[in-house]
């Protein structure tokens, strides 16, 4: 999985591709767990991402936790499989998806 | 610090000596010279004044003797002077006695009243009591003691000067005077009542009157009385002789014993009769009124005795009595008259003292300022001298220095030029020698050097040559994934002695080497080459390994000159089996590891050495290793690293690190054992070779069931899993989607099993597909030996809960569940299993 990063002031614009899952949702939450801070505005953009995995789903959650309480997180360009992963997790609930 | 030329340290140290010299002798020689002075000063003042003394003593007892002396004899003179007039007039009252006793025999002769045409001329004159006398009556008296005539004039004559009248007064009352002076005496003159008539009738001797002024105007009288006695023995009248005071006692009033002294006569009431300050005007100062003289002197005065007497008042009193009138003489003479002279001496003896000091004085001085010129001269000199020998000292070094220098700025074949023989001398010829052994020795240092570089070259380029022959590329073979291998060579020399190596024998079939050549350097580089080339050239497929290392020996020992021997470890793994054939020549014990567990050391039988004996068997052993087991090798330039106390790095050592890094991939493994050789060896030289070899079996080849795939469950794993059966399934045409299912279904249940079935270690895991058709359907089997685990047995998480409330364990098996079409799991001969169907045809 690549990373692709634009920061912004207080924007943060995270653009993922490949595959979210076991071995490759660590380097997210480290991407997420030095980056946060100060950030209001997060967006992740799923466009290049092929599915992900429940440990995708943990480190979505956490991050929505802490941008829960610092501002906002917004998920675009999420496909289909993802979708249905989400949907099936009650994650659509959770997660602001654009 | 501030630099001192040795030339100012000469110059100033004997500047020091010098002056230190100088002002001590000066001092001692100028306390000298006071102490003289003042020894000279004193005793000399002493002197005077003992002179003084002594001298003013010598005076004063000489002086109280002249003045005893002189007053006696002064004493005696007055005293005979009035025993010769006491004497006269004694011989007139005699003739007087004798005219009394016989008229007869006498003429009687006239004598006139006063007449003024006889004066000048000794004549005897009658004079009367008073008008009462009858003159007739007395006629015959007068007419007899005129005789007297006779023995008054010849004494008259003879004592003119002292003299002025002789004469008789009876009681009969008539009075016969005999002088010069007719015309003072009287008609008439009552001498009845005079002191004198009085006096000499009372004592009935010879008297002397006190001095008087004489009633007829002579001048200061004194008289000389005595009474007369008729032929009857009656008195009958005084016979007198008037002395003039000032012929009389002119020896009194001469007496002169110095400067303020004087003479004067006492009688014997204490009264001053004759002195030279008198006022004769009938008063008389007696000397025992407390005002006039010194009580003792007064007392001793009227002691009629003769001495002489200190006053208190600084006065000296002489005196002696005179016994013809009962009187005494006395000399008044000042004390400091006396001891004048004395004191003189003592005055003058201080004077030249002092003006001997003065003289000293100013000679000293003048000496102290010769003197003081002479010591800055002196110290001009010594500067001078000493500038000009510190000169003398120091310039000769300087020119060393700058010999020196020049050799030390490279001009070795500088010669410092030797003009002294003495230590700086020396030391030139010292710098020159020096100068030319360096020039030597860095001449064939220079060339040894050149010689050293060569070789230096040579060995860098046999070096590059060695690790070129030993597999350095890794991963040596990125296709195959059925193992790993790393390995690593550090020599201790630029060329070492031990060597690995790993090679394919054939498709299936890995060979790996690990060995160490007696002995280091370039001749152990050398059959190391001959080693590797002929264990591997014997390494062939299906050979056994026990017969390789006979050839390998055998050939070995043909052409081993140099006695070396080498220690061999090979193995060849069976990619398809996970059989591990090996053999062992001499070398250490592999390390094991299995999958999830620790490494150990593996005992091996050990043959001998090869090139060691020509005949030596060696026997090949086998072991099995299962996927995810690991291998390691290594020299004992490993476990003999030595640290700065000698101790080893020893087995216990190796075997910790090696389990403290049990999961790490021989990539890690290898360099962290490194580390911790490093860290324990610290700064301590490294003595041998360390080589290392880890060879990982990752999974077996699957020659006959290419739909199962065993792997270490690790979650690096993961995409082997999901390529293994992404490609099955690309065979049966799957739907996108589908795949995608399956590829998360694998990532939940084959990273649950890496992360939790063997958790802490690791262990194989399997992943079997199996196809079904009608309907076609997929069936993915996962299978593992760790801890059973039911993940179906746990509630499916609340998919409604908000962000907060959300826990996200169970959520990957919960989305397996939702997107596989059937989930099984059961525990069967100590294995997890868990299968998932997907239909693939709607």
């Amino acid at each position: 999985m690549t990373i692709t990063k634009e920061l912004n002031g207080s924007s943060l614009s995270l653009a993922l591709a490949g595959r979210l899952d076991t071995a490759t949702a660590p380097q997210l939450e480290a991407e997420l767990k030095q980056s946060l801070a100060g950030v209001t505005d997060l967006t992740l953009d799923f466009a290049g991402l092929e599915y992900l995995s429940s440990a995708g789903l943990r480190v979505l959650l956490g991050a929505q936790k802490t941008m829960g309480r610092q501002g906002t997180m917004v998920i675009r360009n999420v496909n289909e499989t993802i979708m249905e992963i989400f949907e099936v997790t009650g994650f659509v609930d959770i997660l602001t998806i654009q | 610090m501030k630099r001192r030329p040795i030339r100012r340290q000469v110059q100033r140290m004997v500047l020091v000596l010098c002056v230190a010299a100088l002002v001590l002798t000066g001092l001692l020689w100028a306390g000298s010279l006071f102490t003289l002075r003042d020894t000279v000063q004193r005793d000399n003042r002493g002197l005077g004044g003992s002179a003084a003394d002594a001298g003013g003593e010598a005076l004063l007892a000489q002086m109280e003797q002249n003045l005893y002396k002189g007053v006696r004899s002064e004493a005696a003179v007055v005293d005979e002077k009035l025993e010769r007039y006491a004497g006269y007039v004694r011989d007139f009252v005699f003739y007087a006695r004798r005219l009394y006793e016989e008229p007869e025999a006498y003429v009687p002769k006239e004598v006139l009243p006063p007449d003024a045409e006889s004066q000048y001329t000794y004549t005897m004159q009658l004079v009367l009591r008073d008008e009462t006398v009858d003159e007739q009556a007395l006629q015959d008296e007068v007419g007899l003691l005129a005789n007297l005539v006779h023995i008054w004039q010849p004494v008259m004559t003879g004592e003119k000067e002292t003299i002025a009248s002789i004469y008789l007064c009876t009681e009969s009352g008539f009075m016969i005077n005999y002088d010069e002076r007719s015309d003072l005496t009287p008609e008439y003159f009552d001498y009845t009542g005079s002191s004198w008539y009085q006096a000499a009738r009372n004592a009935g001797r010879v008297i002397f009157t006190v001095p008087y002024m004489d009633t007829f105007g002579r001048g200061l009288m004194l008289t000389c009385a005595a009474p007369m006695f008729n032929a009857a023995g009656r008195f009958s009248g005084v016979m007198c002789i008037d002395m003039m005071v000032e012929d009389m006692c002119r020896s009194v009033l001469d007496i002169n014993f110095g400067a303020g002294s004087y003479g004067f006569l006492v009688d014997g009431e204490g009264d001053i009769i004759v002195s030279p300050q008198m006022n004769y005007d009938g008063t008389f100062e007696n000397v025992r009124d407390p005002d006039c003289l010194a009580h003792e002197a007064a007392r001793n005065i009227m002691g009629s005795t003769a001495g002489v007497t200190p006053t208190s008042g600084g006065l000296y009193y002489a005196y002696a009595p005179i016994d013809a009138a009962n009187w005494a003489l006395v000399i008044h003479v000042p004390a400091d008259m006396v001891t004048a002279p004395a004191e003189d001496i003592r005055t003058d003896i201080t004077a030249r003292t002092d003006a001997t000091a003065g003289v000293m004085d100013e000679s000293i001085l003048r000496t102290g300022i010769i003197s003081l010129v002479i010591f800055f001269l002196i110290v001009g000199a010594v500067v001078a001298v000493s500038g000009s020998f510190s000169r003398h000292l120091t310039g000769p070094l300087l020119e060393l220095r700058e010999d020196v220098e020049h050799i030390s700025s490279g001009d070795l074949t500088h010669q410092a030029a030797v003009r002294r023989n003495d230590e700086i001398g020396d030391l030139a010829g010292a710098f020159n020698a020096m100068a030319s052994s360096l020039d030597s020795y860095i001449k064939d240092l220079t060339a040894v050097t050149a010689e050293k570089e060569r070789i230096g070259a040579e060995l860098d380029i046999a070096t590059h040559i060695q690790a070129s022959m030993l597999p350095c590329i890794f991963p040596p073979f990125p296709d195959r994934k059925e193992f790993d291998i790393f390995a690593s060579m550090d020599p201790a020399k630029e060329v070492g002695g031990d060597f690995y190596d790993f090679f394919m024998v054939d498709d299936t079939h890995l060979a790996v080497v690990v060995a160490d050549v007696s002995g280091k350097g370039v001749p152990a580089a050398l059959f190391m080459v001959i080693g590797k080339t002929l264990i591997k050239d014997h390494t062939t497929p299906g050979r056994d390994l026990g017969e390789v290392f006979m050839e390998v020996n055998r050939l070995l020992c043909e052409g081993n000159s140099e006695e070396m021997f080498i220690t061999a470890f090979e193995g060849v793994l069976d990619l398809e089996t996970g059989e591990l054939r090996f053999v062992n020549a001499g070398h250490e014990m592999p390390f094991i590891c299995p999958a999830g567990g620790r490494y150990e050391p593996r005992k091996v039988r050990p043959g001998f050495v090869l090139a060691g004996m020509e005949t030596t068997r060696y026997r090949m052993g086998t072991m099995t290793l299962q996927p995810g087991d690991r291998l390691f090798q290594y020299t004992d330039g490993v476990t003999e690293a030595t640290n700065a106390k000698n101790e080893l790095y020893g087995m216990e050592r190796l075997e910790a690190v090696l389990n403290r890094n049990v999961n790490a991939a021989p990539g890690e493994l290898l360099p962290a054992v490194k580390a911790d050789i490093d860290d324990f060896v610290g700064d301590a030289p490294q003595f041998d070779d360390i080589t290392m070899l880890c060879l990982e079996f990752k999974q077996m080849m699957n020659a006959s069931d290419p739909n199962e795939l065993t792997v270490q469950a690790a979650v690096e794993n993961i995409p082997a899993v999901t390529d293994f059966v992404n490609e099955r399934l690309e065979a049966l045409d799957c739907p996108v989607k589908a795949q995608m299912q399956i590829d998360v279904a694998i990532d939940e249940l084959f990273g649950n099993i890496a992360q939790y079935a063997y958790d802490p270690a690791t262990g194989p895991a399997t992943v079997r597909v199996d196809v079904e058709d009608d309907p076609l359907a997929v069936r993915i089997t996962f299978i593992d030996q760790g801890k059973p685990y039911d993940p179906l047995a746990r509630a499916d998480p609340d998919v409604t809960l908000s962000a907060e409330e959300r826990q996200i364990g169970g959520l990957g098996i919960f989305m397996v569940k939702k997107t596989m079409d059937d989930v099984k799991y059961e525990y069967r001969d100590g294995q997890n299993i868990l299968t998932v169907k997907k239909r693939l045809a709607p």
